[in-house]
């Protein structure tokens, strides 16, 4: 194959190169992405500067109309000739139409055949709603058909469990929340064809292994643009580096531990602030936005702003170790060689929690992006999930037999990959199981693990970088045969993915590398919520609506959804205490009362007698049901019996 | 009554005046009262008494004097029709019988109109209430729909009224639009004048009646041509079929010499147009030739076969020759019956064991007819090579053939892996006479440089006879458990590189049998040859060379783009930065001291979370009452099993069967607090509640138009418009108020017949 240039590339494509045995197949790098978000508000805004073709694909579809045969008779006139007609598939994008009533169809139909012999009458416009005068049908009657596997990943009510029985009025507002939830995600799953930009890939030839290529092929391979994102700062100077891409994936910001700080647009590699902080520096984070710089100095954390003047000296943040922000809550969490994990509320400037890890000196910490839970790597092998709201560790779970060296989640918040001093990667699953579905030896561990946005797992050991790939999105990556590896000039300290950009940054001793990964980001941003294109008015404007969306501190729980369940416990607590104080159960079912009969037979022997008959009934009942129940368990709980049992059973131990 | 009648006659005349005033219903009771005389009255009974004596009882038609209004059904004679009422007409109805007509007409006069006697007052009351209610309800349950509906709509709109602004085509519009302007005007003229459409943009009339024309006109020659090739198919078919059909050889002989005449013709006249093509063609008839003779057709009719049968007859050699001939093909042309190896091998084993057959050459070869499957053709070289192949397996020889044997063995290919089978079986009788360490490739084939097709023979026997003994000794373990194993395998043999595997297998097993019982292995699986390959790596590359020539069981693509570990290049360089050697020193001492303890270190922490997580029992014992108490002494077990109050019961823990973590049950009570607590009125339990908010409506979870559809207000009103109740004619009832207004003004007597139907017409 050759490298075929896809739509979205930006640049002339290169022809083949003869060197190029191996083949680099059609990359498509991420930022060629018209500005069109995972919803279609994002049509709105979506700008985009830069090179590159800014059409966007797949809106101007032509449409294939069905040729007319001559065989086919007395048609609608027009649709003998149909020169390539408007682009009418726009319609399907937009939303459905009212549904026509089915007995119009057969109508509409032989009114067709009719009209080219009194092609006189008065048009009805009312009759014939749907007849246009140049007899050009709708090539797709009725509502759009609706994509219903699509829909199924936008589908968020959990219907597995089964609801306890409900009455009419119940249950019409389920049937219409169902409704709603369905057309919802119908209506999603359609929008999904505004993403129009598709992953890039690297591909060996003939089973090759895509390991073996090095970043010079790929940077050959590709388009000059892309190429232009790979690049190495050589910065021996001021030692091992950390560092951050901005959550735009447009700045990025470098810490060297001697003390150097500098944040730059890395994309068009324009400085914006380069400052020496005369103390070793062990972290450093963007913010919210570019403007804001969070910077883990030896003794406290500071903030400074895109100019590289300090904001803030933050003491009661001591001797942090690493940092993470929390977007949607606006909380810098930072872990300390105090052993405390405090949270910091960078829109109101306070404090929110500080959390005793009691284990020790903490420099391992990783965020959750699903559910904003912190993950703190330990010497005892274990890793802890934290929240601010609660002041044990919501969960703890033991992965190495060494001390844990790295933590990193993917942005499902699905699986965690974790290295530990045993030499090993671990892939975990954190959908309530917590158990490891992948492990592997490495020869001499890893220091450092990143998850990108499309779930490739990046993990530096030593001088080189490795990275795995899985077979998709959202599927663990597999560790078996590594998806690229590069090695650089220094031993790596700081290793981050750049979000909507197929380039990993490498932070090492010798500097920092930008790498290109195929594949590694997400093609199409919401232009709402990352616009790596945004203007500075853009910026502001979201960072207005974004600090009016700020979720709660208190609202990060292991599950975030949450919040769309009722309390049970105080509902229960409220009931209680409502029967207490009215003193009988308003719900309770009514005891049974014997209707009074005529001719004596309301004596009260007999009252007793037939309210002890519905008595017995009920408890019969209850007892057959504890019974089945109990039988249930007995048959889950009783292992199958063996074939024969043997007289050398006696010595089974 | 007559009875009273006679009693009455029978009687006294001085009874009779008591008797008179005897209320009774004669007829003549009605003109009683006006009697003027007694006399003539008394006068007039006695006269009618004395004749209703006189035998017959015969009626006597009441005549009324007077009008009035009392007519009794009992008076209806049919004397004024004139004719008399037979038995029969009374079995049918009255309106049939025309000449009853006056009857009937007295009949109808005298339906009687009493009144019944009214209800009391309140009965009726009830019964109207009854009826009033059901109406009402009725007319009211008319409302049910539309109010279920407002109800449930997601909303309503105020004011009810609209009008939808009609959208109308553009072409709609279009049509009732007419030109003005000269403009225009002169516009349209041009475009009539060229025929072009006004009103359909599409096509011109002259371009649709052309494009139509020419498609016709098109389709019929079409559709001709197809006919026709389908006709002529039909025919050929038939006719090849007729053909098939003759038995006749004399037939077919002509039709083929026929055939070969004209091709004859045809080469002769190509031989003079393009000579090259000739030639080709000659080649092409020569290989035709060439394929008929090998096709063993002609077993007699060759010029060798010819001269030797006219020899045979005196000739012993001739003869001898033409049966060796003769023999040879029915070898070759018999039907070969696919033996599953096993058996064969088994056979063979028994042979060997039993040491009364010797295998021969033939054998040998009979092995390589199998080996090479079903293609006689393949047979030939298979077999001769065969009988070239010499095999060494003499155990003096083995040590030195090692060396270099895994690599010869195992690149040896098709042909070789039968006899490869063969001589494992006998290698293994061997082996343990040597007792030398064979490092799984012990058999070496080679290309002998003398033929000698007596050889194997003599080296079979030569070590049959060497290892006899020993092999009595040792029994048939061995080749018991090959042949089980063989058996096991034996269903798949369809490709030849799997034989090949399955001799590696038996193979290892030999190797097992030698390592004794402690290394123990599961079941023999054929191997994929990848696997195998790994085991000697450095065969490999030793036979690459050889493999070249005829590969076709193993893949060299494969085997070079076979995935390895890609570690060299990967493996990051181990040198220490100055500042990051002494946590790494750290962390050294920490690996060193990990393992266990780590793991027994989380056991105990999970198990008292567990127990610090678990309800407490609650012991309410007081020590002292009722028994004695003081130093030492403990309230009795009793005492305490009455007073513990236990806790309940727990729902069992998320992390009860995921040993390597500890979950904690703790409720988050910030986030609590912004949970729903209550559950709303129509929802009975809090999962029905749940599943309607579990949709987010958010614009940060759904589509611009999905979002403003969620969020949409229950209500929607205009400003300054007013909100008229509902009507009836609106929602398409006709008002029903009259019926009820009906019902209320009759609020008279009724008669309980009039209320039941009453009661019944509400009530439908």
């Amino acid at each position: 194959m050759e490298t075929a240039p896809k739509p979205g590339r930006g640049g002339p494509p290169k022809e083949d190169k003869p060197q190029a045995k191996r083949k680099v197949a059609a990359w498509v790098e991420a930022n060629a992405a018209l500005g069109l978000g995972a919803s279609d508000r994002a049509r709105a805004r979506g700008f985009r500067s830069g090179s590159g073709s800014g059409l966007p694909i797949g809106l101007g579809l032509r449409v294939r109309r069905k040729p007319q045969r001559y065989w086919e008779g007395e048609a609608p006139p027009a649709a003998a000739g149909a020169s390539p007609g408007p682009p009418r598939k726009k319609a399907r994008t937009r939303e459905p139409r009212p549904p026509r009533s089915k007995s119009a169809h057969p109508a509409k139909k032989s009114r067709l055949r009719q009209k080219p012999r009194a092609p006189k009458d008065a048009p009805d416009p009312k009759r014939r709603p749907q007849r246009t005068l140049s007899g050009a049908q709708d090539p797709f009657p009725g509502p759009a058909p609706a994509p219903v596997e699509g829909a199924r990943k936008f589908c968020r009510i959990d219907k597995s469990r089964t609801l306890p029985h409900s009455k009419p009025k119940t249950r019409s507002k389920l049937e219409t929340a169902e409704a709603q939830e369905e057309e919802a995600s119908v209506r999603a799953a359609r929008a999904e064809l505004l993403l129009t930009e598709e992953p890039g890939f690297l591909e060996g030839e003939d089973g090759e292994d895509t390991a073996k290529i090095l970043q010079t092929d790929v940077v050959g391979a590709v388009d000059i643009a892309s190429a232009a994102k790979h690049f190495d700062l050589n910065l021996r100077q001021f030692g091992p580096y950390r560092l951050n891409y901005s959550r735009t994936g447009r700045h990025l910001a470098l810490g060297g531990r001697r003390g150097h700080v500098a944040a730059l647009d890395w994309v068009t590699k324009k400085l914006m602030c380069e400052i020496n902080v005369m103390e070793a520096v062990q972290d450093i984070h963007f913010l919210h936005s570019e403007a804001l710089l969070a910077v883990a100095q030896n003794r406290w954390l500071y903030i400074y702003d895109n100019q590289g003047i300090e904001l803030h000296c933050i003491r009661r943040c001591d001797r942090v170790t690493r940092l993470e922000f929390l977007p949607f809550h606006f909380l810098l969490a930072t872990c300390s060689e105090t052993g405390f994990l405090t949270y910091l509320d960078v829109s109101v400037g306070k404090i929110v929690t500080a959390l005793n890890a009691r284990a020790g000196r903490l420099s391992v910490m990783a965020q959750n992006p699903y559910n904003a839970v912190i993950h703190l790597g330990h010497s005892n092998g274990t890793v802890s999930l934290w929240s601010p709201a609660v002041k044990e560790p919501l969960a703890k779970i033991l992965c190495h037999r060494g001390a844990v060296r790295a933590v990193a989640v993917d942005s499902t918040g699905t699986y965690m990959a974790t290295s530990g001093l045993d030499h090993q990667l671990k892939i975990f699953d954190l959908r309530g199981t917590f158990q490891p579905l992948s492990a592997r030896t490495l020869p001499q561990g890893a220091g450092h693990v990143a998850f990108s946005q499309r779930g490739l797992l990046a993990a530096g050991m030593g001088d080189v970088v490795n990275i795995w790939a899985g077979q998709g999105k959202a599927s663990s990556p597999s560790l078996e045969q590594p998806y690229l590896t590069h090695r650089l000039s220094g031993r790596v300290h700081g290793l981050q993915f750049c979000p909507f950009e197929d380039v990993l940054g490498v932070g090492h001793s010798g500097g920092i590398t930008s790498m290109l990964v195929p594949g590694s980001a997400e093609p199409n941003f919401d232009g709402l919520e990352n616009n790596p294109y945004r203007s500075r008015k853009q910026r502001q404007e979201w960072e207005v609506k974004a600090l009016l969306e700020k979720v709660p501190a208190e609202l990060i729980c292991l599950d975030p959804r949450a919040l769309a369940e009722v309390d049970v416990v105080s509902l229960e607590q409220q009931k209680k205490e409502r029967i207490e104080r009215l003193g009988y159960d308003p719900d309770a079912k009514a005891p049974f009362q014997p209707k009074a009969k005529q001719k004596g037979r309301s004596s009260t022997a007999s009252l007793v007698k037939r309210k002890k008959k519905v008595m017995d009934q009920e408890h019969r009942d209850k007892v057959r049901q504890s019974l089945e129940q109990q039988q249930q368990q007995k048959q889950e709980t009783t292992k199958p019996p063996r074939a024969r049992p043997s007289a050398l059973d006696r010595f089974v131990r | 009554m007559n009875v009273t009648r006679n009693v009455v006659g029978l009687l006294a005349l001085s009874q009779q005046e008591e008797l008179v005033e005897l209320p009774n219903h004669y007829p003549l009771s009605t003109s009683e009262d006006e009697g003027d005389s007694d006399g003539e009255r008394k006068c007039q009974k006695l006269l009618e008494a004395v004749n209703s004596l006189g035998g017959r009882n015969s009626w006597k038609v009441a005549e009324r004097s007077e009008a009035s209004l009392m007519v009794s059904e009992f008076n209806v004679t049919s004397e004024g029709s004139g004719e008399k009422l037979v038995l029969s007409d009374l079995l049918e109805s009255a309106t049939t019988l025309s000449s009853l007509a006056t009857v009937k007409k007295q009949l109808l006069r005298v339906k009687s109109k009493t009144l019944e006697i009214p209800l009391d007052k309140k009965e009726t009351d009830q019964i109207l209430r009854e009826a009033a209610f059901s109406k009402t309800s009725q007319m009211l349950s008319k409302w049910e729909p539309i109010v279920l509906q407002n109800r449930q709509a997601e909303q309503l709109v105020f004011p009810m009224e609209k009008e939808l602004p009609a959208v109308a085509p553009l072409e709609h519009v279009f049509t009732g639009w007419k030109t003005r302007t000269p403009l225009e005007q002169e516009v349209f003229n041009v475009l009539h004048k060229n025929k072009q459409p006004v009103t359909d943009p599409l096509l011109t009339p002259v371009e649709k009646a052309s494009l139509k024309a020419m498609s016709l006109e098109e389709a019929k020659i079409h559709r001709a041509e197809l006919q026709r090739t389908r006709a002529l198919q039909s025919y050929y078919e038939a006719r090849a079929r007729r053909e098939k059909k003759i038995k006749s050889k004399k037939y077919h002989k002509f039709i083929k010499k026929g055939k070969a005449k004209k091709t004859l013709k045809e080469f002769e006249q190509l031989l003079k147009d393009c000579p090259s093509a000739a030639l080709q063609e000659l080649g092409k008839m020569e290989e035709a030739r060439v394929r008929e003779r090998m096709s063993l057709k002609h077993q007699g009719s060759g010029k060798w076969a010819k001269s030797k049968a006219i020899m045979a007859r005196y000739d012993l050699e001739a003869r001898k020759a033409m049966q060796e001939q003769l023999a040879k093909n029915r070898e070759l042309t018999q039907k070969l019956q696919v033996v599953p190896e096993s058996e064969e091998e088994e056979e063979e084993e028994e042979e060997y064991t039993g040491g009364g057959v010797i295998p021969t050459s033939d054998e040998v070869k009979d092995l390589q007819m199998h080996a090479a499957g079903l293609n006689p053709w393949m047979l030939r070289s298979c077999s001769s090579d065969a009988q070239r192949g010499e095999i060494k397996t003499d155990p003096e020889q083995l040590p030195e053939l090692v060396a270099r044997g895994s690599s010869e063995s195992e690149g040896d290919e098709r042909p070789v892996a039968e006899l490869l089978l063969k001589e494992r079986s006998f290698q293994q009788r061997v082996e343990p006479n040597s007792a030398k360490p064979v490092g799984g490739q012990e058999t070496e084939t080679e290309d002998s440089n003398g033929p000698d097709v007596s050889e194997p023979r003599v080296l079979f026997q030569k070590l049959h006879k060497e290892n006899h003994q020993s092999e009595k000794q040792k029994g048939n373990s061995e080749g018991t458990v090959l042949q089980v194993q063989r058996e096991e395998l034996a269903p798949e043999e369809s490709l030849v590189f799997q034989r090949l595997e399955r001799a590696h297998v038996l193979e290892e097993q030999g190797e097992l049998g030698k390592e004794g019982p402690y290394q123990k292995r599961g079941l023999p699986r054929p191997m994929l040859k990848g696997e195998w390959k790994e085991r000697n790596p450095h065969s490999i590359a030793d036979s690459s060379r050889r493999k070249k020539k005829k590969e076709q069981m193993i893949d060299l693509q494969n085997l070079l783009t076979a995935r390895s570990p890609v570690k060299s290049w990967a493996v990051p360089t181990v040198e220490e930065l100055e500042d990051e050697v002494e946590t790494d020193h750290k962390q050294i001492i920490k690996e060193a001291f990990a393992g266990d303890d780590v793991i027994r270190e989380f056991l105990k922490e999970k198990r008292e979370a567990v127990e610090a997580s678990k309800p407490k029992d609650l012991d309410l014992t007081l020590p002292g009452w009722g028994e004695w108490v003081g130093r030492g002494l403990k309230p009795s077990a009793k005492k305490r099993r009455r007073f513990l109050v236990k806790a309940p019961e727990s729902s069992p823990r998320q992390d009860k069967n995921l040993p390597n973590v500890i979950i904690n049950e703790k409720r988050n009570i910030h986030a609590a607090a912004h949970q729903v607590q209550a559950v709303p009125h129509p929802f009975t339990h809090h999962q029905q509640f749940e599943r309607t908010i579990q949709n987010p409506i958010g614009y940060t979870w759904n589509t611009q138009r999905a979002f403003q559809k969620l969020t949409v207000p229950k209500v929607s009103t205009k400003l300054g418009h007013l909100i008229k109740p509902l009507k009836a004619e609106n929602v398409g009832y006709s008002s029903s108020r009259s019926d009820l207004s009906v019902l209320q003004s009759s609020h008279k007597r009724l008669s309980r017949k009039q209320l039941k139907q009453l009661k019944k017409s509400s009530a439908h």
